[in-house]
């Protein structure tokens, strides 16, 4: 009864971040993780920089690990209820924490968020959201730190003062663009931090340096981070069947949900049927996995952890497989190859837009996912590669063409 | 004061306002007491349908959640077919009615409570 009152109050995140620790004490020399973790906190995390390439697998789940601890704890430490948001912050720091989030990079932004808290004189728990997704313009920091041919002297203190200022400006920046997709992008910090991305690259370009993305990737553990997954989602099962044995008649309210923002499953729910659809959207990505012969790298994983991330908070299967199978199928009749980083991880970050499906149908969703598919190979040279959530990027501009148009049909309908 | 307390107050007041009107309320009253601790939001309305108040109910009761002071609460208000009530009862403490010559008084408490002490 204490450990289900436990995974209740907390749900599982711990049991995440030690089993991550302890694989990555298993698996390779200390001193040969320490070395790949020192390359993974001195790279500059543009995107792709996936950090299985970078450090190696042992360090990269060392990085996993850590950034939840940190995270974690300021969680727990606040006394904040882990719920579909937290939960969803939580998981994609980890899995972005394969491609570009370490603890070097994200706590200055942390900083500026806190100090935008003391100076408004407000509750930091009342930011908490924007503190985690805001880890995802890291780059901006470890690019300007190591990786922008300034001298480090100057460069260490401009990255950690860049990171601080765009935390300190982020919090109203966030709550206005929300607006402009009318919540229909699930990633919506990822579309405010591209257009912050857009001006930073065009600033740097202005005195002669250079942002442009990388496609650093490493597909050398398709097969442990294939059992990792297939744990993590079976675990979600097993436990939501462990807190309610008739968990799967109360997962119908999920289904019936839209997943427009904000839709927190665990909230509208429960935590049963909240963990249920998490294992199950797992499951989900990893058939996807087989059928398309995706071979698993940093930002492959990322993507996976990021889907069962919001499937706590508005994603499940019925409004992400209409968005999947449009992504699919744009890159099916053009000139990409389908099991290509660039196809994969639009596949699994497409479903930014699966609340567009929930709302108005897994047609409009399919062609939602084969806009989307186009859009985001145009806006990751645009940003530069700072804005991690690229694909949360484009889908604020797929979504704000969408829903007006889709919007004024159905009062014509009325 | 808090930030955008008189903003947040008036977004909720036009979600409830939309929400209300959507469902064949034509005719509303509504007040406002804006204290220095504590919002009270009250809408009068005639001959209230269960399913309304049961609904409003459910959303306005289940809890405030202190981390969406800052964020998401600009969707309130946005969208003309859609009710957002599931973020005015992360914003607010809760709701309770009162009947009377049949008129349903829906009254909302906001406490600003929420600034650093």
């Amino acid at each position: 009864m204490r450990i289900k009152n436990y995974l209740s109050g907390k749900i599982v995140v711990p049991f995440v971040f030690i089993f991550l620790f302890t694989l990555s004490l298993f698996l390779d020399k200390p001193m040969n993780t320490l070395i790949g973790y020192f390359n993974i906190l001195t790279s500059s995390g543009l995107l792709i920089s996936d950090y299985l390439h970078i450090g190696g697998l042992s360090a990269s789940l060392f990085n996993v690990a850590s950034l939840l601890l940190v995270y974690f704890s300021l969680i727990n430490h606040l006394q904040i209820k882990v719920t579909g948001p937290i939960f969803a912050g939580l998981f994609t720091i980890a899995g972005f924490a394969f491609f570009g989030k370490n603890l070097v990079n994200t706590l200055p932004l942390l900083s500026g968020i806190y100090l935008y808290s003391l100076y408004h004189k407000i509750d930091i728990r009342n930011v908490m959201i924007i503190i985690l997704f805001s880890t995802g313009i890291s780059p901006l920091v470890s690019f300007t730190m190591f990786d922008s041919g300034i001298n480090l002297i100057y460069s260490i203190p401009l990255g950690i003062f860049l990171g601080v200022f765009t935390g300190f400006i982020l919090p109203p920046f966030v709550a206005h663009t929300v607006k402009f997709h009318s919540g229909y992008d699930l990633y919506n910090i990822g579309f405010a931090m591209g257009i912050l991305a857009l001006i930073y690259t065009a600033g740097f370009k202005a005195f002669g340096i250079i942002v442009s993305p990388v496609n650093l990737i490493s597909v050398d553990y398709h097969w442990i981070l294939f059992s990792v997954l297939l744990l993590f989602s079976a675990s979600f099962i097993i436990i939501a069947y462990m807190i309610d044995n008739s968990v799967h008649t109360a997962y119908t309210l999920i289904l019936e949900k839209s997943g427009r923002l904000v839709t927190d499953f665990i909230r509208e729910a429960g935590l049963a049927p909240a963990l249920l659809n998490i294992g199950l959207m797992g499951f989900l990505s990893l058939i996807i996995v087989l059928v398309l012969n995706i071979k698993i790298s940093g930002p492959v994983i990322g993507g996976i952890l990021t889907v069962m991330g919001f499937s706590a908070f508005g994603k499940h299967p019925k409004n992400s497989v209409p968005v999947m199978l449009g992504v699919t199928a744009a890159a099916f009749l053009s000139h990409y190859t389908l099991n290509s980083a660039s196809v994969v991880i639009a596949i699994f970050f497409g479903t930014a837009l699966a609340p567009i499906s929930g709302k108005y149908g897994p047609v409009i969703g399919f062609f939602a996912g084969f806009v989307h598919f186009f859009v985001v190979q145009a806006t990751s040279p645009f940003q530069g590669g700072f804005d991690l959530y690229n694909n949360g990027f484009a889908a604020g501009f797929v979504a704000a063409v969408f829903v007006p148009i889709l919007e004024s049909f159905r009062k014509e309908e009325e | 004061m808090a930030l955008h307390e008189i903003k947040k107050n008036c977004k909720i007041v036009n979600e409830l306002l939309m929400y209300l009107m959507r469902n064949s309320f034509h005719q509303i009253e509504m007040h406002i007491d804006y204290q220095t601790d504590e919002s009270v939001i009250t809408f009068i309305v005639d001959e209230c349908p269960s399913e309304v108040i049961s609904q409003m109910a459910e959303n306005l009761n289940k809890g405030r959640r202190y981390e969406f002071e800052g964020y998401y609460w600009e969707l309130m208000g946005e969208s003309d077919n859609t009710n957002q009530l599931s973020i005015i009862g992360m914003l607010v403490d809760g709701i309770h009615f009162e009947e009377k010559n049949g008129r349903t008084k829906m009254i909302i408490h906001r406490k600003h409570t929420f600034l650093k002490k």
